[in-house]
């Protein structure tokens, strides 16, 4: 297996994080913005370090997007969409989530969600972050430093530092645009972890 | 194939230790678009399309 790849996270991802997940995790089992990016998301940037190529799917007739797709976790299935960036770093851009029916925000439904009232929602906000952030604004994401810098007694260092990681993306993100961002609450609220090693960006 | 997958809640994860939860989300990565049901196939193939569409001016 090749050596690990260095995992960026891009702002548009956690706007669409935003948009797709409440702030809070439901009685009914819809997680929250934090179980999504405590839970799932460092395995998932920790396989894509690992093994890109082979956790990632092609979309035929599209070679500069790659798709990992997972499916019952958290929600039915999801697709984290990433690219390579010229450093050969892997870089996740967008994200979508099937949840089979289930509302997932109150009042801003997934637009594929058969229960939203007012129709998709308009995404152009998006897309043209996804634009813009894709060329220069990604935020690094180093997460392979954690597991050999620290004591990961039980596995719960190790497990902070990934927080503290995704923390920290989002603490940059959030200082170039200020604290509005749910997920900017959220990464405020992430124990941070002396000591953790991370690449210089 | 259309049916919705079992989903393994937060509450379920939060009783898992970091390396089991790990085991997990590892265990239900999917290798083939096949194995989807073709609604969702079809939305990631499209947005796949479109990010790529934004991509192409941007790289240049």
């Amino acid at each position: 297996m090749s050596a690990r790849r260095q995992v960026r996270v891009a702002p548009s991802f956690f706007d669409r994080l935003d948009e797709l997940l409440p702030e809070e995790r439901s009685a009914v089992g819809v997680p929250s913005t934090a179980d999504f990016l405590l839970h799932e998301m460092p395995t998932l940037i920790d396989v894509l370090a690992l093994d890109y190529e082979g956790v990632t799917l092609a979309v035929s007739g599209v070679p500069e997007v790659r798709v990992l797709i997972a499916t019952g976790v958290l929600v039915a299935r999801l697709a984290l969409y990433v690219v390579l960036g010229d450093d050969d770093a892997v870089e996740i851009i967008y994200l979508e989530i099937d949840a089979v029916g289930q509302v997932l925000r109150p009042g801003g439904h997934a637009p594929w969600c058969p229960l939203a009232s007012t129709g998709p929602k308009p995404r152009a906000d998006v897309d043209r972050k996804v634009e813009r952030t894709v060329a220069s604004e990604h935020v690094p994401v180093e997460v392979e430093a954690v597991v050999h810098s620290i004591d990961a007694t039980l596995g719960l260092v190790e497990e902070e530092g990934r927080r503290a990681d995704l923390g920290r993306a989002e603490g940059a993100r959030a200082g170039r645009r200020g604290p509005s961002r749910r997920t900017s609450q959220v990464a405020s609220d992430l124990p941070s972890l002396a000591g953790v090693s991370r690449r210089a960006p | 194939m259309a049916d919705a997958p079992k989903v393994i809640t937060a509450e379920e994860l939060d009783s898992m230790s970091p390396d089991e939860r790990a085991q997990v989300v590892r265990e239900h990565i999917v290798t083939d678009l096949n194995e989807l049901p073709d609604g969702f196939r079809q939305r990631v193939e499209a947005t796949a399309t479109r990010l790529a569409e934004q991509l192409r001016p941007a790289t240049g």
